[in-house]
């Protein structure tokens, strides 16, 4: 079936309040549990978020979210840089293992170079247990750059337009 | 508009509609300046205005944290005295519903008198040198709080300003029970909006100090869902993945990345 991407507002919250990544009576993660309770409840009411839905037919089978942040590159310039902030990424548990996952990831990355082209950086923040995540983004070669704390700052690069 | 006024402003929008007031606590600005033309001298005067237009008594119980800002003002002792201790004695009583209060004084000898005064009677109040939010989220607690209830105040401002038991019994490492004796007591002692929620992961916890976030109003909405966090505090994981903070990247990762700007023609 075909993923058919489109912008989140606060009329997608029904569909939201019901989306899990974790299949019922699977074992979970503290990180699994939060992205979940999160997407159910905040992330539509976040104010400076981008939010993806991703559906197939009428069900909501992925997520995304993003925004525009900061970084600071000492080495070149003592000005920031802009980047986009990769915040959220899921996957309905119902259509693991299916692809989806990259395919979620290159069309929210595709959406941040239409929003600005001029960005260069794709930074994210995925707990340092979170396999499957830092799996995904490396496939797009966003990569560990950092530890912070519990996490791992992930940076890549957004192809040039 | 004042930039305190304009700071606090995002929470308001939030909270409009009064879909949310009873659930989540709402932010109330006073500015005791130019409602006195900056004389305040008088106990008669200073105590008229705290019952009838600063704290008038009320019965309702969605929560709220009052801001009282006292800049501008110079007042007299007694007038001071009658403002403040009927005030946290009240808030104490109940007599004002839910409501936490941050005095405002940015002049450090009526910051003094405040701080004594709420030693001296136990009033639950909390202290700020202005009502910028950057400020009044940093606010002393002052009154009656033990060394350990510092401490609990400080770890949940840690946090986030908001957990439930469970999400503090994970964050600080403290069992179930120690943890809920904790918050439950800086509630009874008038320190923190205890937010009544389902059972599944029982009431929330605010510090009073902390501005409104997305992510509470969002629990508003969605009572049944455990708030942004808890999941993640319960494991004991306290870095905030959700934190806005400036990412700098230094050594060989920002090597890594100048590289990048070079090749994309960003820097020489």
């Amino acid at each position: 079936m075909t993923l058919l991407p489109s912008r989140a507002s606060l009329q997608d919250d029904a569909a939201f309040a019901a989306f899990s990544c974790i299949a019922p009576g699977a074992p979970s993660t503290p990180w699994l549990e939060e992205v979940d309770n999160y997407i159910r409840a905040a992330l539509l009411r976040a104010s400076d978020l981008h939010v993806l839905a991703f559906r197939e037919g009428d069900n909501l089978v992925a997520v995304s979210a993003f925004y525009e942040s900061r970084i600071g590159i000492p080495v070149v310039q003592p000005a920031d840089h802009p980047a986009w902030h990769l915040e959220v990424l899921a996957v309905a548990h119902q259509r693991h293992r299916n692809g989806i996952g990259l395919q979620v990831l290159d069309h929210t990355l595709a959406t941040m170079q239409e929003l600005d082209p001029h960005i260069v950086f794709v930074v994210a923040r995925a707990h340092a247990d979170n396999d499957a995540s830092i799996r995904l983004c490396a496939k797009r070669d966003i990569t560990l750059f950092l530890p912070d704390g519990a996490y791992q700052v992930l940076l890549g690069e957004l192809k040039a337009a | 508009m004042r930039l305190s006024e304009a700071g606090w402003r995002r929470n308001a929008i939030a909270l409009a509609g009064g879909l949310v007031s009873a659930l989540v606590p709402s932010i109330r600005l006073s500015f005791l300046g130019p409602t006195t033309a900056g004389r305040l001298d008088d106990a008669a005067y200073a105590a008229e205005l705290r019952d009838r237009s600063l704290f008038p008594p009320t019965s309702m119980t969605a929560p709220v944290t009052a801001i009282l800002d006292l800049g501008g003002t110079q007042p007299t002792g007694a007038a001071l005295r009658e403002l403040v201790v009927p005030l946290g004695q009240g808030l104490l009583g109940g007599k004002y519903g839910n409501v936490k209060v941050v005095l405002v004084a940015p002049d450090d000898s009526v910051a003094e008198l405040i701080r004594l005064l709420a030693r001296e009677y136990r009033l639950p109040l909390f202290l700020a040198r202005t009502s910028q939010p950057e400020d009044v989220a940093a606010a002393e607690p002052i009154g009656d709080l033990t060394q350990a209830e510092h401490e609990t105040l400080n770890s949940l401002n840690a946090v986030g300003g908001i957990s439930t038991v469970a999400g503090f019994a994970g964050a600080t490492g403290l069992g179930a029970t120690a943890a809920n004796n904790r918050l439950t007591g800086l509630n009874r002692k008038g320190y923190v909006h205890r937010l009544p929620r389902g059972r599944r992961y029982g009431d929330i916890f605010v510090d009073p100090r902390s501005p409104v976030s997305d992510e509470l109003i969002a629990n508003a909405m969605h009572p049944e869902i455990p708030p942004a966090r808890d999941a993640l505090l319960r494991a004991g994981i306290v870095d905030d993945p959700y934190a806005r903070t400036r990412i700098e990247l230094h050594g060989e990762a920002g090597h890594r990345a100048a590289e990048i700007l070079r090749r994309r023609g960003k820097v020489e």
